[in-house]
């Protein structure tokens, strides 16, 4: 009996290969989907989650309320790790983790710039779950000039040695010596490094760890201890805020704060728990679509099986006749679903295996499909499968079996119209959300399009950065390596300044107008340069002039400000208005020599800021070089040999404005990627959802079709008959999403400072793009339906 | 063996009802064949399917070897449909998907006979009907008197005591009809089935033992 099943089952499934291979491909898709963005879900919810300690860790952020805007920052000052620890009680340790960036580290030949390289506090390994695989969690960095590296870092440096008690260089000056071997950190950390520097290392003689209203990519991690209150812990900061920092902000008119965010917060806010950045946003978006697409794709399997099943009712009638029992049909047509529904989920796991590479590589992540953490998320797709088969089969099951067979053989059996409206229903939604996803797709990529084109107030083409650290192998050199730099042919100008545009300028200091008291000042970026920026950059002078090398004042009391600069500091006739600049006690007086026009220094995400550029190339950190238009490889090998030949000891590091610019919306980028991705899915699944409607619809008018066909209609006729039904539907899609589509976006959109406006078009595309698609499906069985030899759809009857 | 006592049914028209067989007694003895004539609407379906437990009469009593059909339970009937009463159709109603071995085979399977019994009463069955060479095809591969035989097969396999035929020879021409029909008469001497058939034509009526006339639902 089991046998006959299958058997009628597969004979089934093998005459109608191609709505089989809709049905599953169908759910398979749907469920492959649903499994690749869990699992993404499930690694975004998982980072920094594996601590033991992570309920009492928090991140000290700092809050900054200037002239009524406030700015969140994650890095806290230097001193503030060990004043909290030895004055707040509730704060069992702080360690501090300071990352200065691209570092040189050496051991013999071996030389590598280290990007995940970090100083940090004794307490590190203790306060954070990250095992060591030898060396003392304790002491390990507790010693000046200690430091402790991963797995793999030793690995890189020192072979198959035993790295213990050998010596790294850092940035060609310091030895330290390795105490410890950590194992490689996980992927799902945020705090993910290679190397940790002892933090004495750093503090040793450094007059910067003392300032209390220096901020650098410094972030301060408290531990607090098991019973200590939040709400407690927050009024004794205040206090502590008040003693460190509260005289010196007021003197900078702003009021400062901390904030500690929990440890597992981090990663969905990265800005901070008050900040706007918010992830989880996007967490909920990925699963809102992953549950659509998956019900979706069951709800319409489920109607194609329903649909399809009606067509068997005669084979039902006869089961019933020749003695079948109702459970013995039940059980028949329950298999059966299951078996599709069971075929669907392999054929979705082989599929998630197959697109995982690329969705790791979408994602920028390393998730693994066949590992024991997927169990719950692959069970429960199991769990689902087998539920859909059930439920699809239920209807044939339940309902045809449950009928007097004599209905059935007489064709008097018409259960199927009244359920048309729900299909209907059903269509109309699915193509509403894929047209909402289609304009959300055109949308961000025009924004994107509008970044990339916009007027940025500087040429960001044939730009390069070239980074000079402050170590004594370059910073001699910086200007005569400008000067060797300007006799290349492929070099056209180059400047040397604080900024690295498209990045970041150095220096925020206050500046006001002469004699103006600190509450009436402004925090500008402060860009020190030489005298070729305005021409490197390719700003635009808009009132009075550049600096000029042979005007002597030029380089002591002349500032070039911004139209915002101007703007800020309520000056109506910028020309010649005196202002200074207070980096620390004693100011720099001067006159404002020009103006030049905004120019988006570093993200399209936030408005230009205010700026003020001043002649002093002493601290120079970046060579921005413009070269000539030509072939940027063979340019870039040229300043390369340059770079060896000057600087032997320090290996050269650049990037390309253009390229930094673009990288900043990434996530953008990212979003666009993933709704094009789910655009084009969601089509598909709505697409099976009209297939099985239109396959009910001609099925159930094959009689009318045969009759018009007799009549004289061509298939032309028929085909245009069937497939206007359809379009209506599509419309009345369009209709729904269109709105809800244009409150969306918009909705995004407004985050941006620089934004397009949704246009009208973007609709016409969508609502074209899908008539067009919804045409193909439904003219594949229409067309069918048209061609059918009336005599045969007659003879039925 | 199959007593009807005052059949009637009726199927409820906008407010009235359309009576389709009113007031019916019919008596049909073990071994009978009958053929049940009559013109288009006259109820002689309508009497079949009540005949064959498809439909329920409105009123009246209908005893199956003494047994009142009216108060046998789903399960009851579903045994009678395994054993008793075999059915062959006008349109064969074979099932597509399965060959014309696996077709006869069905109502064995519901039957929960041993797949060994199964096999020799089939291969009986296809013997017998001079089809073995064509077991393993499927319905669509055969002719219109073809897929018949394998619908009588299919009746006859169960061994049931009863056949009821509606036109069973309706879709096919002369020749397929005699051939249908002698099977009938054969299975009716020597299996002694009682067979119970609706028909239009006189030639097949001859077949049979007794004819029942019926019009405007009522037996003349």
């Amino acid at each position: 009996m089991f046998r006959s099943y299958l058997k009628i089952a597969f004979r089934h499934l093998l005459l109608h290969k191609t709505i089989t291979f809709i049905n599953v491909a169908g759910l398979a898709i749907g469920m492959a989907c649903c499994i690749l963005i869990m699992m993404l879900v499930k690694d975004e919810l998982s980072f920094d989650q594996f601590h033991a300690n992570k309920a009492n860790i928090y991140r000290v952020n700092t809050r900054f309320t200037e002239n009524g805007k406030v700015n969140y920052g994650t890095s806290s000052q230097f001193p503030t790790g060990p004043a909290m620890k030895a004055e707040l009680s509730d704060v069992k340790d702080a360690v501090r983790l300071y990352e200065p960036g691209n570092t040189l580290f050496t051991h013999g030949d071996k030389k590598f710039l280290e990007e995940h390289a970090a100083f940090a506090d004794a307490g590190f390994f203790k306060m954070f779950s990250f095992p060591l695989l030898t060396g003392d969690a304790a002491t390990a960095l507790k010693e000046p000039n200690s430091i402790v590296i991963t797995e793999s870092a030793a690995k890189k440096y020192f072979g198959n040695e035993d790295p213990i008690g050998k010596t790294l260089r850092m940035a060609n000056e310091t030895d330290c010596k390795i105490t410890a071997v950590a194992k490689d950190m996980p992927r799902n950390t945020d705090l993910r490094y290679d190397l940790l520097i002892s933090f004495s290392t750093f503090e040793t003689g450094n007059r910067l760890s003392g300032l209390w209203m220096y901020f650098s990519q410094n972030f301060t991690y408290v531990m607090l201890r098991d019973k200590a209150s939040l709400a407690n812990m927050n009024k004794t900061l205040a206090g502590f805020t008040d003693l460190h920092v509260g005289k010196i902000a007021k003197r900078l008119g702003m009021q400062f704060s901390y904030q500690l965010q929990p440890l597992t917060n981090m990663h969905l806010r990265p800005g901070g728990d008050e900040n706007k950045e918010d992830r989880s946003k996007l967490i909920y978006i990925y699963i809102v679509i992953a549950v659509f697409l998956v019900l979706i794709a069951c709800i319409n399997f489920m109607n194609l099986v329903t649909a399809r099943a009606s067509e068997r009712a005669l084979e039902v009638g006869l089961r019933k006749v020749m003695g079948a029992a109702r459970r013995t049909l039940v059980i028949q047509f329950l298999m059966e679903a299951v078996l599709l529904s069971l075929l669907a989920f392999v054929a979705a796991l082989v599929l998630a295996a197959i697109l995982l590479p690329a969705f790791n590589s979408l994602t920028d992540k390393s998730l693994q499909l066949f590992s024991w953490q997927q169990l719950p998320l692959l069970g429960t797709l199991l769990a689902l499968a087998v539920f859909t088969g059930l439920l699809a089969g239920s209807y044939p099951a339940l309902f045809l079996s449950g009928f007097m067979p004599i209905a059935i053989l007489k064709g008097t059996f018409q259960s199927l119209r009244n359920r048309t409206l729900l299909r209907k229903a059903m269509v109309v939604s699915q193509f509403a959300i894929a047209i909402v996803l289609i304009v959300s797709t055109v949308v961000v990529y025009s924004q994107l399009r509008y970044w990339r084109e916009m007027n940025l107030g500087f040429d960001k083409e044939h730009l390069v950065n070239i980074y000079l650290s402050s170590t004594e192998d370059v910073s001699p050199k910086r200007e005569l390596l400008k000067q060797e730099l300007l006799r290349l042919p492929a070099v056209k100008s180059a400047t040397l300044s604080n900024m690295a545009v498209g990045r970041f300028i150095g220096s925020y200091n206050p500046v006001a107008k002469e004699g103006d008291g600190d509450d009436k000042s402004i925090t500008p970026g402060i860009i020190t340069g030489d005298f070729d920026l305005v021409k490197t950059l390719g700003l635009e002078i808009i009132k009075g002039r550049n600096f000029a090398a042979d005007m002597a004042t030029d380089s002591t009391d002349a500032f070039i400000i911004n139209e915002t600069a101007a703007r800020k500091l309520g000056l109506h006739n910028p020309l010649g208005a005196r202002i200074e600049w207070r980096p620390g006690p004693t100011p720099r007086k001067g006159s404002v020599i020009g103006v030049v026009k905004d120019f988006n220094f570093s993200t399209l995400q936030l408005p230009v800021d205010a700026v003020v550029y001043l002649v002093n190339p002493q601290n120079a950190s970046v060579l921005t070089v413009r070269l000539q238009p030509g072939n940027l490889p063979a340019q870039m090998a040229q300043i390369n040999k340059l770079w060896a030949q000057l600087i032997p000891n320090y290996p050269i590091q650049f990037s390309f404005p253009e390229n930094d610019l673009s990288e900043q919306y990434q996530t953008e980028y990212r979003l666009g990627s993933i709704f094009g991705v789910f655009a084009v899915l969601s089509i598909f699944i709505a697409c099976m959802g009209l297939f099985g409607l239109s396959i009910l619809i001609s099925r159930q008018r094959t009689k009318e079709i045969g009759i018009r066909k007799v009549l004289g209609a061509s298939v032309g006729n028929i085909t245009a008959l069937l497939s206007r039904d359809f379009l209506k539907l599509v419309f009345v899609a369009i209709i729904i999403a269109s709105p809800l589509a244009w409150y969306l976006m918009n909705q995004w959109l407004q985050d941006f400072t620089y934004h397009i406006d949704v246009q009208w078009w973007m609709f016409v595309i969508a609502g074209l793009g899908a008539v067009v698609i919804a045409m193909c499906t439904i003219s594949f069985q229409s067309v069918r339906a048209a061609l059918m030899n009336p005599v045969k759809s007659l003879k039925t009857e | 063996m199959i007593q009807l006592k005052h059949i009637s049914k009726h199927y409820p028209v906008g407010f009235g009802k359309n009576e389709v067989l009113k007031d019916v007694d019919l008596t049909i003895f073990p071994g009978e064949f009958v053929s049940i004539m009559g013109p288009s609407g006259s109820g002689k379906s309508t009497l079949l399917h009540i005949l064959g437990l498809l439909e329920e009469p409105s009123t009246g009593e209908y005893l199956f070897e003494g047994e009142p059909v009216q108060r046998m339970s789903e399960k009851k009937r579903t045994q009678l449909h395994r054993g008793s009463i075999g059915f062959v159709f006008q349109a064969y109603h074979l099932i597509d998907e399965l060959t014309v071995y696996e077709n006869i085979e069905t109502p064995l399977l519901y039957k929960n006979m041993p797949a060994s019994e199964r096999k020799s009463r089939v291969a009986d069955v296809l013997d017998r009907f001079n089809m073995v060479a064509k077991k393993d095809l499927f319905p669509n591969q055969l002719s219109g008197g073809q897929q018949q035989l394998v619908g009588i097969a299919r009746a006859i396999v169960a061994e049931p005591r009863v056949i009821l035929a509606d036109e069973p020879t309706g879709n096919l021409h002369s020749d397929q009809a005699r051939v249908i029909m002698q099977m009938f008469k054969h299975l009716n001497e020597t299996d002694k089935i009682t067979i119970i058939q609706v028909t239009h034509s006189e030639q097949n009526a001859a077949f049979g033992h007794r004819v029942i006339e019926i019009r405007d639902g009522k037996i003349q």
